[in-house]
């Protein structure tokens, strides 16, 4: 391969122009996500983040550095009642999910719901899990790039044309999105739980997480051992598979349904669906969408 | 500019930018080596903080062991309620995150003060569910969950109390029978 193919394959990759729906639904779908999140939070934010909630704020802090709930005790010394500032903050939080996900005034409130999800990360290791994580990690490149050009009330009518910076997001979401499965299924593969099937006999039979009676898999030992196997290959060779024509999309369907299963096997919903659709967004919708105008290639699809 | 192609310049940054992201990304999923001057990891865990990278996205790994259970008996007088969960009061989202508080319990064996006072702060919770209550006992039990192979022969889910203490309305003392 020439120096100029290279630089034509490299150039095509980032900089070719695409479609900017990927980015945007994925905008719209994890500000519903986190929207749904807030929703079934807000009822018990008190016990979660409160003085006297699951673990008081003393403790929490010990443990994990200041956090939220000790700002707004903060707050609250200034006279204004702690319980009133957490709502504030949730109120501010509230508010930056409903623009992000409208894409109003986009670019601030995806600068602001990243300063509260910051905090929300900060106040304590125990109130956030996985999902908070990945809306973390996603957020972080947000700010710097362009997701409203299309599914948004601020542009109102058809997306915005093709751009470079369309397909150079894009691209930096999948990889960082795929380094985390390389991560999920090197660490996986150090243990000998996902080698046996055990460790997907045990999610499944943890009582945390036990939604339907998994015990006759003792009487099938191969089938969780084929879940566990199958785990691992298909999260830890996802980063090179998500670039081969054709192979990545199927790829990307069977993650999609591994995170289904996990959303309907272990009630991990808000987990699974989000993981569900950050796939969708950046591996299966850019295949539909990403037709983009090459010189002598009008058809050519975008992985 | 929608729609120019970007020059050089424009891609250099672009590229040098998020590389420099994902490569620190990647550091991020691991911790860093012993032995760094202090200001490297101090700036490694403001970044992680920031970007959201920090930790191992490997989660149930490298294997799942047992699972720590924190269920309540309550006293109103003569009447006990036995095996309440805070779980069964709350929807499944927000019992989830109280999972990991129940975790943290079990990280706590170094330190008997700390580990007292995270259940005092549950069993504070489980009080102001029962009003009336006298006397509120934490219990605290590992499930453990036997291998595929063991599981064929036989053996059954294995609870084992690893922790219990009781706390009296009105009392700052507590008692671990």
């Amino acid at each position: 391969m020439t120096w100029s193919r290279v630089s034509e394959w490299w150039n095509r990759f980032f900089f070719a122009p695409g479609d900017p729906r990927p980015l945007a639904l994925l905008r719209v779908g994890l500000g519903a996500m986190m929207a749904l999140e807030w929703i079934l939070i807000a009822p018990n934010l008190q016990e979660l983040f409160g003085p006297h909630g699951f673990l008081e704020i003393r403790l929490m802090d010990a443990v994990s550095g200041p956090s939220t709930a000790s700002f707004a005790a903060e707050i609250a010394a200034l006279g204004l009642p702690y319980g009133l500032a957490l709502w504030i903050f949730y109120g501010i939080r509230c508010y930056a999910i409903l623009g992000f996900t409208l894409g109003v005034g986009t670019r601030f409130h995806t600068v602001l719901l990243w300063i509260t999800q910051v905090l929300v990360m900060r106040s304590g290791v125990f109130a956030v899990y996985g999902v908070d994580r990945y809306f973390h990690l996603l957020l972080f490149p947000m700010m710097f790039l362009r997701t409203d050009g299309a599914l948004s009330l601020h542009r109102r009518g058809p997306a915005e044309k093709p751009d470079w910076r369309s397909t150079f997001g894009l691209r930096w979401l999948q990889i960082l999105i795929l380094l985390t499965y390389l991560d999920a299924g090197l660490s996986k593969a150090a243990g000998p739980g996902w080698w046996d099937g055990n460790a997907i006999w045990r999610c499944l039979n943890m009582p945390e997480f036990r939604v339907w009676d998994f015990t006759w898999m003792a009487q099938v030992p191969w089938l969780p051992k084929l879940i566990g196997w199958s785990t691992l290959f298909f999260e830890t060779f996802y980063p090179i598979a998500a670039f081969i024509p054709f192979v990545g999309g199927l790829w990307a369907l069977v993650i999609i349904g591994m995170h289904l299963g996990i959303a309907l096997f272990m009630g991990l919903g808000i987990f699974g669906v989000t993981m569900a659709l950050i796939n969708f967004t950046l591996f299966v919708f850019p295949r539909f969408t990403g037709r983009r105008a090459r010189p002598g290639r009008p058809g050519a699809r975008a992985p | 500019m929608t729609g120019t192609p970007p020059g050089l310049r424009t891609k250099c940054w672009s590229l040098g930018g998020a590389f420099l992201l994902i490569a620190f990304s990647l550091t991020g999923f691991r911790q860093l080596p012993e032995g760094l001057p202090p200001f490297v990891h101090k700036t490694h865990e403001v970044l992680n903080a920031l970007t959201g990278a920090g930790g191992s996205f490997g989660f149930f790994s490298p294997d799942i062991g047992p699972q720590l259970v924190v269920k309540f008996d309550v006293r109103k007088g003569e009447t006990w309620h036995r095996g309440i969960s805070l779980e069964e009061f709350l929807p499944h989202e927000v019992a989830i995150r109280l999972g990991n508080m129940n975790r943290f319990l079990g990280q706590t064996y170094q330190d008997e003060r700390l580990r007292r006072s995270v259940a005092a702060s549950l069993a504070t919770r489980v009080f102001a569910r029962f009003p009336a209550a006298d006397e509120v006992t934490l219990i605290a039990s590992a499930h453990q969950i036997p291998m595929l192979a063991e599981y064929a022969d036989g053996r059954r889910f294995q609870v084992d109390e690893v922790y219990r203490v009781r706390f009296k309305r009105g009392s700052r003392e507590s008692e671990e029978p």
